[in-house]
């Protein structure tokens, strides 16, 4: 059991820096997800925690140790990979023992624990199989297995579910948050899907272009996206973002092709004419009856239906936006809708540097 | 593809099937003499069709050729080549493809270009090395002054001295190096996902350990492909033991078939000059034919 702290880390390969100094705390037995699209540097992140790439300069330290330069077997850490890294030539059964081997445990312990962790994974009855003889979840128990065998203080998971079918990949990831519950130690996992991200973080930590966006827990960073990164990211299908400018001393945005939304609390930050971006959730978007206040007119250009609810893909002005419905209404494409954004769910960023402008804030 | 043109096939029947008989008609000849008495294959022109003194003419063959000898000295050599090659082959490509050290890349191309260089190019300063296979180090040891420091220091003079020839390590030690050996090696340890090495590494495996336990076991078809090529190769050997070796107890079957081969003041005896060549180009056929399902495999990306 022990935190992960990792303090102004940087990476450099060769001349160009990847990792431009991260700061980030992870608790004891916390579940946290790194999530970022590919190339953000959240696996060297990973790797260096793992002790599979040298830290160029900062710290990371496991419980009160600082690890920096210490050996993978070392660091009390146990990693998933994502190809699942398993040895092909030996079995299951081997390929799970494999680290009890290498540290001479005795015969009898080695199959005792073994078979426990078979137990907790199901996977009793495949032990005796190399890994060409299993499916891809299987293979993904058997690699995992093989990390929680050596009861390490930190889990690490290298985008473990990318090479799993949807299906799967939804059913491992629930097995994978009871895994946590039961073993309670710290994890760690990397991922670019924000489901996953969403649904299993404790903590999660955004990341882009190898610094780190915003971290906190899931339901916070979906309601208070700190950037029009992290809003763009977070949630599916993304959020609306329209450049507007701020009118009425900052009561109210107005943007091309939409008219007036008054601000909740009746202030904006800044004055009149400041440029923004204003945030939509698709969700917080509503169809609704003419001559509403606070509306945007909207074309429809086409409409996706999900069976629960449709999205509905519109122009405003220039811009494009998502509307979430369960709405029937907008069919064909080239109708016009009115739109009402819920006034208690907007967000506003700074139009230059992206970041949130807190006074939009709902509560 | 699948094509349908019974004219194309017949010609390259056709093509195969002289090149089979251009191929196999010397062995034929081999086969058909060893089997002949002494009258019937001096004939001109010899009979095709084989007689039945073939034990016979082999057991004269073992006799004359000192196959005894000769064999055990073939036999050490060509696995002495064999084990020495894979060793040495595999673990240069371990530390090409594993570990990052400067000079790794010249140093494989060191290696890859020597695949130009027979071992018939460098025969001469190979034999004088095979002389005294410490002469490198008594020469940079001079080089140094080390030798002479040594002298100055302690009165003793240095003269490093290690005689291969006329010796099994004469006859294996300067084969073992093989670039072709240690490039397939590299190849194939390419293509073994780095996910592997980083998950030994993580299950607290040492370089060592990796190595003995994960690659080695997973190069077996590799390996044995090697072998198949090694084994020939070893056995074939012709001129660097006819150089390397003076004694007759160190003679190589293949270089004893020289003795069976009648000289003019000889009864042309031919028939017992094939016997014995039967039976030397034996062991490499029966490691073709028995490893030859692993060699196709091995040379087409292993096992799947």
């Amino acid at each position: 059991m022990a935190n992960v702290s990792m303090r102004q880390v940087r990476k450099s390969f060769g001349t160009t820096e990847v990792i431009h100094g991260i700061d980030i705390e992870i608790g004891d037995g916390e579940f946290a997800v790194i999530v970022g699209p590919s190339g953000c540097g959240k696996s060297t992140l990973l790797r260096m925690i793992a002790g599979l790439e040298a830290v160029t300069a900062g710290e990371v330290a496991i419980g009160d140790r600082v690890v920096n330069d210490l050996e993978p077997k070392e660091r009390d850490v146990a990693m998933v990979f994502q190809n699942y890294g398993l040895y092909p030539h030996m079995t299951a059964f081997q390929n799970i023992s494999y680290a009890l081997r290498i540290a001479r445990r005795p015969k009898a312990e080695i199959r005792e624990r073994v078979e426990r962790v078979a137990r907790i994974l199901g996977i009793e009855d495949l032990l005796a199989r190399k890994p060409s003889q299993l499916s891809g979840g299987q293979r993904q128990r058997v690699a995992m297995g093989r990390a929680i065998i050596r009861e390490p203080d930190v889990f690490l998971f290298d985008e473990p579910l990318s090479n799993l079918d949807a299906k799967l990949r939804s059913q491992m990831r629930v097995e994978i948050k009871r895994l946590h519950d039961e073993l309670k130690a710290t994890s760690i996992f990397v991922t670019h899907d924000q489901v996953e991200a969403m649904t299993m973080a404790d903590r999660l930590v955004v990341m882009n272009q190898g610094v780190v966006e915003q971290t906190g827990t899931p339901r916070q960073i979906y309601r208070h996206p700190g950037s029009t990164y992290v809003a763009g990211f977070i949630g599916a299908p993304a959020m609306n973002l329209l450049p507007a400018t701020l009118s009425d001393g900052g009561a109210a945005v107005e943007g091309g092709g939409m008219g007036r939304i008054a601000l909740p609390n009746g202030a904006g930050p800044g004055g009149s004419g400041r440029r923004v971006v204003l945030g939509i959730r698709p969700e917080h978007l509503a169809v609704v009856a003419d001559g509403n206040e606070g509306l945007l007119s909207a074309r429809l250009l086409y409409a996706e239906d999900l069976g629960a609810s449709r999205l509905l893909h519109c122009a405003v002005g220039d811009d494009e936006l998502i509307v979430h419905t369960q709405d029937e209404t907008g069919d064909r494409p080239g109708d016009t809708l009115r739109l009402a954004a819920d006034p208690a769910n907007l967000h506003l960023f700074d139009a230059e540097s992206g970041r949130r402008l807190e006074a939009a804030d709902s509560d | 593809m699948i094509e349908r043109t019974p004219i194309l096939n017949a010609v390259t029947h056709t093509i195969l099937a002289v090149g089979l008989v251009v191929m196999c008609f010397p062995l034929v000849i081999a086969f058909v003499a060893a089997t002949l008495p002494y009258e019937a294959v001096i004939d001109v022109p010899m009979t095709l069709i084989p007689g039945g003194e073939l034990l016979e003419n082999a057991v004269k063959a073992w006799e004359r050729g000192e196959f005894a000898t000769q064999g055990v000295n073939s036999v050490v050599m060509t696995l002495g080549i064999l084990f020495g090659k894979i060793a040495c082959a595999s673990l240069t490509a371990f530390a090409i493809c594993y570990f990052n050290f400067r000079f790794r890349m010249l140093a494989f191309w060191l290696i890859f270009i020597t695949l130009m260089l027979p071992l018939e190019v460098r025969i001469v300063p190979t034999y004088e090395v095979a002389g005294n296979a410490l002469l490198p180090v008594q020469q940079l040891l001079e080089v140094l002054w080390l030798t002479d420091l040594v002298a100055w220091l302690s009165g003793v003079e240095v003269a490093l001295e290690w005689n291969l020839l006329d010796t099994y390590w004469g006859l294996t030690l300067p084969l073992f190096a093989s670039a072709t050996a240690t490039f397939l090696f590299r190849q194939f340890f390419l293509t073994i996902p780095e996910e592997l090495a980083e998950a030994a590494k993580m299950d607290g495996a040492g370089p060592i350990r990796f190595f003995f336990q994960i690659l080695l076991p997973l190069s077996k078809t590799n390996i044995a492909a090697l072998s198949v090529i090694m084994f020939v190769f070893g056995w074939n050997q012709y001129l660097w033991p006819l150089l390397i070796t003076t004694d007759p107890d160190m003679r190589t079957l293949v270089m004893g078939l020289e003795n069976l081969i009648p000289s003019e003041d000889e009864l042309p005896e031919w028939n017992v000059a094939m016997a014995g060549t039967l039976m030397v180009m034996l062991p490499p056929i029966v490691v073709v034919l028995v490893l030859q399902r692993w060699f196709v495999k091995g040379l087409l990306g292993g096992e799947k």
